[in-house]
């Protein structure tokens, strides 16, 4: 292969960062870059690929661009990833939006601990003829396993300069940073067979490594092992494996409600500010009831999704992660889904958009699709205030029983998304499971920096993704049940003028508030009446007989309607709708809604058959618009997304149709007949 | 790569009496030996090797059953055998039986 | 049942209503002007074909 160099031709010199997969390659991105850096996608593939920008020297135009390629074993390797990696150092590929030509430096990332292995893909790396700077990370833990490596010696046999570093302490990343905008093409060229290649890297590292006395990695194996024994156990890996869950769904809950109340708090201060400011008009409810509820039903959920991603981020990098992915493999395996996927439907309970994005950790196209496909199933966190209104309205003073049907939902959620994950497998993606082999790495202490950094890329990518059709569907949703304008119905013309001219009896304060409350009334019908005759309120109209079955009225059909876009909305349509307000968590709103009766006037509209339904329904149906946007672009089309939608749409009638029946809503008491 | 038709590992070359030929699937955790064939398709074995499970790799068996986890050791400093440079890998069942190795004590085992 | 046409914050209002409905149908409609790869054209990207080893790859489905 003839020699090649690259030069920068303009701007920044661009370094390729290449490594095996548990070499501290993210940490040591973090540790160069922090913040500043872009997440992309590498064109025609789902790959991620981090680029920052990292401070070579004094001046800001020593800065040089990092390129993280994913973490490969070998170059050689018939894997999307290895075929990336490749491209990328022939200058065939470059992620979306950057220049595509050859890397200026690679910089490659070995583990001290492992460096007879990862020395291969140094050579391979070494052969493609580029400048390269090699960085040998975990030096410190090397060193507690009592290894010492000569660096001089190594740099001499790789014919390129090397830094030890420790991407954890920060020791060598300094210099690191300033070498790697002083990469040299390699002066030996490392043998091309794979038995030459091996045998090579054998002789560097018994040249280049030394051993201090007896190694310490004895103690830490045996600790290793028998922590091993206890976490992949049949029975003790499965306990372990529910207790942390359960542990990490109790934090995120618990701990996530302080700062959702805190948002919802300054939202509803800011709306009162616009109310405040601007005078009474369209542009002021534009604002308050499309843009301030549109942010302000992204942002709410923020604390949950950081705080499930900084946990997951931390576990991973505990160690543990990977062997619950064995643990997780026995569950899953019975439908065709594999360990890998536990880490991807586990996120989905916060949002199935970065769950269906994680999905790219999966190897087989097969059992990413199916874990793709039934993701959404999962009871994410947009779906929690239905749950809550609905089962307050079941279960009034029963909080245990409430409760219950909460764990219920998250239970049927999962069985559901499983057994259509075997019907897929059985189906339109039959073919074998792939068996698991997966390198387990040590276990640490895990670094709260890189959790910090990771939640704060998965936010960013919740904000840009979800965020923006979050608000304009909010935007949508207010236009479509803002407008046709109506009179105000007789009963609250009436109310309005009668509370101009009631009787006074003699109390000024007395009359005030019956006068006061009369307007109050006016205003609700009002607001009621033109909800109904908006746009989606004769779009629901039109639609009952379809959602009769499920025991829905016009009412709730306008509800589930929007809902459709993104659940977020049904409560506050609801409360619109029903209570002629927009806040359904306030206590006289949900009192009035729980009170509500269809047009016979008599039969509740949220009857307990119904409300068994609803809860049915929501937990099956696809409301989502961002998650199917996000499918057909991680299932590679529209029409994953189209059956993803079809699929579960059906389940959820079928589903929510049987609760009613069983529930008596079927000329039961409280019922349709 | 070299193959087998038979699952017992009786390609492996060099059957001196140093040792026995026993799938990975089949050691005894604590026990160790030499990766010496595979009988597995040529992606899994690519990546299986590129991981460490090579020919002339050392492993030890960490764990038992599903999954069997074992250290792989290749390359070491200084030149003495089996220390050193470690990672762990963790193996479903199907592929363990695939991976043979030889030991020092015992009868070949399947 | 009307419309206020009349009104200047109507439009405002339907104009925010019509972006943001185009927005939402950007990936099924052909709107030039939403569109995302007339947005990359518009910015200079250059498109890149992804090779291995010299070969073009066929557009398989996404990995």
């Amino acid at each position: 292969m003839p020699e090649t160099v690259s030069m920068a031709t303009t701007g920044t010199a661009r370094v390729a960062l290449i490594g095996n997969p548990n070499t501290g390659k993210t940490t040591l991105f973090n540790r160069l870059c922090g913040v500043r850096h872009k997440t992309s996608n590498f064109p025609g593939t789902t790959l991620e690929s981090r680029i920052g920008k990292v401070r070579a020297g004094d001046a800001a135009s020593d800065d040089v661009e990092l390129i993280d390629l994913p973490g490969v074993y070998s170059l050689e390797l018939d894997q999307v990833e290895a075929g990336i990696c490749r491209a990328v150092l022939a200058g065939e590929a470059a992620p979306r939006g950057e220049r595509v030509e050859a890397p200026d430096t690679v910089c490659v990332v070995l583990d001290a601990t492992n460096l007879g292995r990862n020395l291969m893909l140094a050579g391979e790396t070494l052969r493609r003829r580029l400048p390269t700077v090699v960085a040998v990370n975990m030096i410190d833990l090397a060193r507690r396993q009592g290894l010492a490596l000569d660096r001089a010696k190594l740099s001499e046999r790789l014919g390129c300069p090397v830094v030890l570093v420790s991407a954890r302490t920060g020791e060598g990343v300094e210099e690191l940073s300033v070498m790697l905008a002083r990469g040299q093409v390699p002066s030996r060229t490392p043998p091309g067979d794979e038995a030459g290649l091996r045998a090579w890297c054998d002789v560097v590292y018994a040249e280049a490594g030394e051993l201090n006395g007896p190694t310490r990695a004895a103690a830490s194996d045996s600790f290793t092992d028998r922590l091993d024994r206890v976490v992949t156990h049949p029975v003790l890996g499965l306990l372990t494996f529910f207790s942390v869950m359960a542990g990490l769904f109790y934090v995120l809950f618990r701990i996530a409600e302080f700062p959702m109340g805190w948002i919802e708090a300054v939202f509803g201060w800011l709306s009162g500010v616009i109310n405040n400011i601007m005078p009474e008009g369209v542009l002021r409810e534009l604002l308050t009831d499309g843009v301030v509820s549109g942010i302000s039903g992204t942002v709410v959920f923020l604390p949950q999704i950081c705080l499930l991603f900084f946990l997951i981020s931390l576990l991973e990098d505990t160690g543990y992660l990977a062997r619950a992915a064995f643990v997780t493999d026995r569950l899953l395996r019975p439908f065709g889904l594999p360990g890998h996927a536990f880490v991807p439907l586990l996120s989905s309970h916060a949002c199935a958009l970065p769950g269906i994005m994680a999905t790219r950790a999966i190897p087989d196209r097969r059992e990413r699709l199916a874990t793709i496909l039934v993701a959404p199933f999962m009871t994410c966190s947009a779906r929690l205030p239905v749950y809550v209104l609905v089962t307050t309205i079941l279960f009034r003073d029963q909080p245990a029983l409430a409760a219950g049907a909460f764990v219920g939902c998250y239970a049927l959620g999962m069985l559901a998304g499983v057994l259509s994950a075997l019907l897929a497998r059985r189906t339109i993606l039959r073919g074998a499971s792939r068996p698991m082999a997966l390198e387990l790495p040590s276990y640490k202490v895990p670094s709260v920096r890189t959790a910090l950094l990771t939640t704060y890329d998965r936010a960013l990518v919740f904000i840009k993704k979800a965020g923006t059709n979050i608000l304009m569907i909010c935007i949508v949703l207010w236009w479509l049940g803002a407008y046709p304008h109506v009179q105000p119905p007789a009963e609250a013309q009436l109310l309005a003028q009668t509370s101009g001219h009631l009787i006074p009896t003699g109390h000024p304060e007395e009359d005030k508030a019956r006068a006061d409350a009369m307007m109050a009334e006016a205003d609700r019908l009002t607001a009621a009446h033109a909800k109904s005759q908006s746009f989606i309120g004769r779009l629901g109209r039109a639609a009952e007989p379809v959602f009769r079955p499920l025991g829905y009225d016009w009412q709730l059909t306008v509800g589930v309607l929007a809902s459709f876009a993104a659940r977020e909305v049904f409560v506050s349509t609801m409360a619109v709708v029903l209570a002629g307000e927009e806040d359904g968590e306030d206590g006289g709103v949900r009192e009035r809604m729980e009170q509500a009766k269809r047009t016979d006037g008599v039969t509740p509209v949220f009857a307990k058959p119904t409300c068994w339904s609803l809860l049915v329904f929501f937990v099956l149906a696809m409301q989502c618009l961002p998650t199917l946007a996000v499918t057909a672009r991680e299932a590679g089309g529209a029409k994953w997304a189209l059956l993803q939608l079809i699929w579960m749409s059906v389940l959820a009638y079928g589903g929510a149709a049987v609760a009613f029946w069983i529930t008596g809503g079927w000329g039961g008491a409280g019922g349709i007949s | 790569m070299l193959t087998s038709q038979n699952n017992d590992g009786s390609c492996c070359q060099n059957k001196d009496t140093d040792g026995h030929v026993a799938s990975i699937a089949s050691l005894k955790r604590g026990e160790s030996g030499v990766v010496c064939d595979s009988q597995l398709a040529g992606n899994d074995d690519a990546l299986l090797r590129a991981m460490g499970l090579h020919p002339a790799a050392w492993v030890r068996l960490c764990r038992e059953g599903e999954p069997c986890i074992v250290a792989v050791s290749s390359g070491s400093p200084g030149g003495s055998c089996g220390c050193g440079s470690e990672c762990r890998i963790g193996l479903a069942r199907s592929l363990a039986q695939r991976i043979f190795v030889r030991t020092t004590d015992g009868a070949a085992r399947r | 049942m009307s419309l206020p046409l009349h009104d200047w914050q109507f439009w405002v209002a339907t104009g925010a209503f019509a972006f943001s409905l185009a927005w939402l149908l950007r990936g099924v409609l052909p709107i030039p002007v939403l569109s995302r790869r007339a947005m990359r054209r518009k910015r200079g990207e250059r498109r890149a074909t992804l090779t291995i080893s010299g070969k073009a790859q066929a557009k398989r489905g996404r990995d």
